[in-house]
């Protein structure tokens, strides 16, 4: 019956508000679009935070040492070595605590390289002096040759600091005192040494390394 | 339809609507709500659910344009469908349908004399009709639906809707009987 149908189709204008009834079916989507909206700039604006955030380092981060991997390259322990000991330590703690022990171990390398080298200075020092001591001796024929004429002794002369020598010859004593300083002087790095040894080494802070 | 100067095809505005064009959504609802009003009001007869019928059919066509298909049917009668199914479920909110026994059906129902009568006049016999009988009328006689979409659609029996649309037909001819006696 389509000819009914068109019949009632097209009868009067309804009375009914249109502009109201569109505006109803309008708000509600109006509502959706801007909640889209803000939606969209919200996580818009979040991917640019987070793309900025991954430029600078991030605020989580700030607390951690960052160092020069060029200057800390071939001196730090491999990170196994290092972690294993200090399970159970914080991020933060951890962080300094390693640290600490990479520049220890860095210390102790060059207190390693330093120690032969001093070492090699006393015993070279050491083998000059009984050199000089040889050269001092009187030999046994002198001795006879001259009697009772007495020689200065090396060690007296340098023992007896307030009651210098007299007699003898100044080329003799100046002789014997030479080894004393050399002595002196050789002596400064093996206290070096003890106290490198003795003194435990303070962990560094990250701060003072720059 | 003042859509048409614009938007030569029904596919045209529709995709146009689909897009989300604000202009071409305002010409689908200005040459189409008339229409719509009217085959909703057939069925409920009370301007406000019939507005709320309305507001609910273009919402779902303003999100389902998208699917439209001018090979299939033309936008008034994919607009129709959508309000007729809008209306149905709203119907179906205000009660259950009682299921009718297929004993009462009468099998030869003549053909109402419509021509005879006015727009007006077959609006009144209608809307003084019960709701289910309304309707049932409505979907068959006005609409061209068979008894098997009705059934589908209202979630009846099939025999309940040929029970319903007997019934319609004969209070609308005794209605009809009544208007020429008077």
């Amino acid at each position: 019956m389509n000819n009914l149908q068109n019949r009632l189709d097209q009868q009067g204008t309804p009375d009914f508000d249109r502009e109201g009834l569109w505006q109803r079916i309008e708000r509600p989507r109006k509502r959706r679009r801007m909640l889209w909206w803000w939606l969209g700039a919200g996580s818009l604006l979040l991917l640019l935070w987070l793309g900025l955030g991954k430029d600078s380092t991030p605020p989580a981060l700030s607390g951690f040492y960052i160092g020069n991997p060029e200057q800390e390259q071939g001196q730090r322990p491999p990170a196994a070595q290092v972690e294993n000991p200090e399970e159970g330590i914080l991020p933060q703690e951890k962080s300094s605590v390693m640290g600490a022990t990479a520049l220890q171990d860095l210390q102790s390398k060059r207190v390693q390289k330093v120690v032969p080298e001093k070492a090699k200075a006393i015993e070279k020092a050491k083998a000059d002096r009984r050199v000089e001591v040889v050269a001092i001796r009187p030999k046994p024929g002198d001795k006879e040759r001259k009697g009772l004429q007495r020689t200065p002794s090396p060690i007296r002369t340098t023992e007896s600091k307030s009651a210098p020598a007299t007699s003898g010859s100044s080329t003799a004593t100046s002789l014997a005192v030479q080894p004393k300083k050399k002595k002196n002087s050789s002596c400064c790095p093996r206290l070096l040494s003890h106290l490198y040894r003795a003194a435990p080494l303070q962990p560094f802070h990250p701060i003072l390394l720059r | 339809m003042s859509h048409q100067y614009t938007y030569p095809t029904d596919q045209s505005l529709a995709d146009a609507c689909a897009r989300n064009d604000q202009r071409a959504q305002r010409l689908l609802y200005d040459g189409y709500v008339e229409v719509l009003y009217h085959t909703a009001y057939r069925y409920c007869f009370r301007r406000e659910q019939v507005e709320d019928i309305l507001q609910i059919t273009f919402t779902k066509a303003f999100a389902a344009i998208g699917r439209y298909d001018a090979g299939k049917a033309s936008l008034k009668t994919w607009l129709r469908r959508i309000c007729i199914n809008t209306t149905m479920d709203v119907l179906k909110q205000e009660g259950k349908w009682e299921t009718q026994w297929e004993e009462e059906m009468e099998i030869a129902v003549p053909a109402l004399p419509f021509e005879q009568l006015s727009v007006e006049e077959i609006l009144r016999l209608i809307e003084e009709l019960p709701r289910e009988q309304r309707a049932i009328f409505n979907l068959y006689e006005i609409e061209g639906y068979t008894h098997d979409e009705i059934a589908t659609l209202l979630g009846i029996n099939v025999n309940s809707c040929r029970v319903y649309l007997s019934r319609a037909k004969k209070e609308l001819r005794r209605a009809i009987r009544c208007n020429e006696g008077v």
